[in-house]
């Protein structure tokens, strides 16, 4: 029996929780969720969870300490990660409903969806569907054939075209493509859906809602990072 | 028999040592079935987490995003809900349509022959609201498909399958509606492949691989062409063109996507039952169906009981086992309970409807003994034959002869 790993759920008043702390303990570990920065500054593994507006999140964080909590953290090098608007707000600013400043983890921005066009099979925004994730553009082929660029990451195991759900209307653009784990496609964006840098972690879907493979994913958060 | 072999390559993959799931009375002989380090089936395990782990509240609000996302404002078909009017059908389009405001357009495939319940039930699913298109394919070239399935896959049900799903996927690209909504994934609930566990839906992508590769139908034309049965005149410009799905570019275009209404919605189907009797104006069977104890489940077709006796025959297990190990993981029945009524009605011999088939399929009772002892003799690990009498080497409460 392996030891139960812990994990620390941020509570700011943005997110599906429960589900989250359901997925944790089902994969095997332990769930604690709480808006204390102490607590949060001295977890062993940290998520961020987030359903919602940009602006109101980070303001949210803001308003009670926690994004100082999360910087003391991510100095620790122990496993952070983010999802959906979670992901989001580790990025460095947001164009949802005027410009934001984020927590800057991750170099980048975060933009709207293009507009669906006109002609052709009509693409709706919110993009609220099960999408496959692949690996991104930048790798080349041949490195692919030896093993898979995500063995050792928090995608380990999964193949290149398994399916999420996601439920967003803004996507995140790294400035270092590299640290573009995954990419997705929706309409016509390309957007970067994992994203990774350092102990850094951060996912555009929703694994608790995302069955077997998204257990997987906080399966190996649990105990592959 | 025309040919005196099989075509069916999964019963080559039956492992050779027999063993029943701890849990439930079904057998790892069930094609794609997994035990795992426990014993106990993926089925069971499935139907544990359906129990106690999902989180039915968070599905329900998927299905609602789903839904949105198709349903119409003027009131145009938004999804297609293929069925028979039977419990799992009806309950799957009443919610849809009262519960959750769609606009399905119900489909059927007709079973080889309704029996009279079957018709009844049809009947009333049409008159508790919804549009229903019913199709019947060619009779004569139906029957020569279920007489060359019958010996050449052990059977005669199989053209049945290939139409039901490639019909629902030919009005999708014909009425350009890409929303599909089946029961539950028979894989999961009764035990198969898990390789879709929890992914509710299958699009262009899997269809590629899962029904056009090799198409079970063209091996059936073929030797049916070979042994006579089909004439070429009769086979020319695709007569069979609803047994096989729409050209896959068509689909991609209208963004078809097939989704298991029992991912959204916790699936029991002797509740799904009690809805039908309630909503949809369904009626059990007033007697049980042959070889098993229940009443609600698969009665429409004069075929049906032969399905299970095939797989009685293949597999050891036949449909008291099924229906026996989905109520004792739905918790209404004890293992115990289920292995009485196994006992007594598993594998017993679809009499009512045995002339009516053997006259279908133009085939005589000597024929008939002839391709199912074809199927016994390649299944030396499931049969013996103890003085001219089969017998079962293992059954589940311990009574083979082997056992």
């Amino acid at each position: 029996m392996k030891a139960q790993p812990n994990a620390t759920i941020i509570d700011y008043g943005r997110g599906n929780l429960f589900s989250i702390e359901r997925a944790v303990r089902h994969a095997g570990g332990k769930a604690e969720i709480t808006d204390d920065p102490a607590r949060i500054a001295s977890a062993d593994r940290l998520i961020l969870p987030g359903v919602g507006a940009f602006g109101e999140g980070i303001s949210k964080l803001k308003e009670k300490g926690i994004d100082e909590a999360i910087y003391q953290f991510v100095q620790t090098a122990r496993p952070f990660f983010g999802i959906c608007l979670g992901m989001q707000l580790i990025f460095n600013e947001s164009h949802e409903f005027g410009l934001h400043q984020g927590l800057g983890l991750i170099k980048g921005k975060v933009i709207r969806f293009q507009d669906p066009r006109k002609e052709g099979p009509h693409f709706k925004i919110p993009h609220i569907e099960w999408s496959k994730i692949e690996f991104p553009e930048s790798i080349k082929a041949s490195n692919i054939a030896d093993s898979s660029p995500w063995q050792g990451t928090i995608l380990q195991g999964l193949n290149s075209g398994s399916y999420f759900y996601f439920v967003h209307s803004f996507i995140c653009v790294p400035d270092d493509i590299e640290s573009a784990l995954a990419e997705s496609t929706y309409g016509e964006d390309r957007f970067c859906s994992v994203v990774h840098k350092d102990n850094i972690w951060g996912c555009q879907f929703h694994p608790e809602r995302s069955g077997s493979n998204g257990f997987s994913i906080y399966q190996n958060f649990l105990f592959n990072l | 028999m025309l040919f005196g072999k099989t075509l069916d390559r999964q019963l080559e993959k039956r492992p050779q040592e027999i063993i029943f799931c701890k849990k439930c009375v079904v057998s790892n002989q069930r094609p794609r079935i997994i035990l795992d380090e426990n014993g106990v089936c993926s089925a069971c395990n499935y139907a544990y987490e359906k129990h106690h782990v999902i989180d039915w509240d968070e599905r329900e609000k998927m299905l609602l995003e789903l839904l949105a996302r198709h349903r119409s404002k003027d009131g145009n078909y938004d999804c297609i809900v293929p069925g028979s009017g039977g419990k799992d059908s009806g309950y799957v389009s009443h919610q849809l349509k009262y519960k959750y405001g769609m606009h399905p357009l119900t489909i059927t495939w007709a079973p080889f022959e309704y029996t009279d319940i079957g018709w009844q039930n049809y009947l009333s699913w049409k008159d508790s609201g919804f549009d229903n298109l019913l199709c019947f394919p060619n009779g004569i070239l139906h029957r020569k498909l279920s007489r060359l399935a019958f010996e050449l896959l052990g059977d005669a049900w199989e053209p049945f399958a290939y139409g039901q799903k490639a019909y629902a996927f030919q009005i999708a690209a014909r009425f350009k509606i890409p929303l599909l909504f089946y029961g539950e994934s028979g894989e999961i609930e009764y035990g198969g492949s898990i390789k879709n566990k929890e992914r509710p839906f299958e699009n262009p992508d899997d269809w590629k691989e899962l029904y056009y590769k090799g198409s079970g139908i063209d091996d059936l034309i073929q030797h049916g062409l070979e042994a006579g049965v089909f004439t070429k005149d009769e086979i020319k410009n695709n007569p069979l063109q609803l047994y096989r799905p729409p050209d896959s570019e068509e689909l991609v275009k209208i963004g078809a996507e097939m989704h298991w209404f029992s991912f959204y919605k916790k699936f029991v189907p002797q509740e799904n039952y009690y809805y039908c009797v309630e909503n949809t104006g369904f009626q059990a069977n007033p007697e049980h169906s042959e070889g098993t104890y229940s009443k609600y489940a698969s009665l429409d077709d004069k075929q049906d009981g032969f399905h299970f006796y095939l797989a009685y025959i293949k597999f050891g297990i036949a449909r008291a086992t099924s229906d026996a190990a989905h109520e004792i993981r739905d918790g209404h029945l004890t293992r115990d309970e289920g292995i009485a009524l196994v006992r007594r009605y598993d594998g017993a011999f679809p009499n009512r409807h045995f002339k009516w088939f053997l006259n279908y399929l133009n085939i005589t009772e000597e024929e008939f003994w002839e391709v199912i002892n074809l199927y016994r003799t390649i299944s030396p690990h499931v049969w013996r034959n103890v003085g001219g009498e089969w017998k079962l080497r293992h059954n589940v409460w311990g009574g083979g002869v082997d056992d």
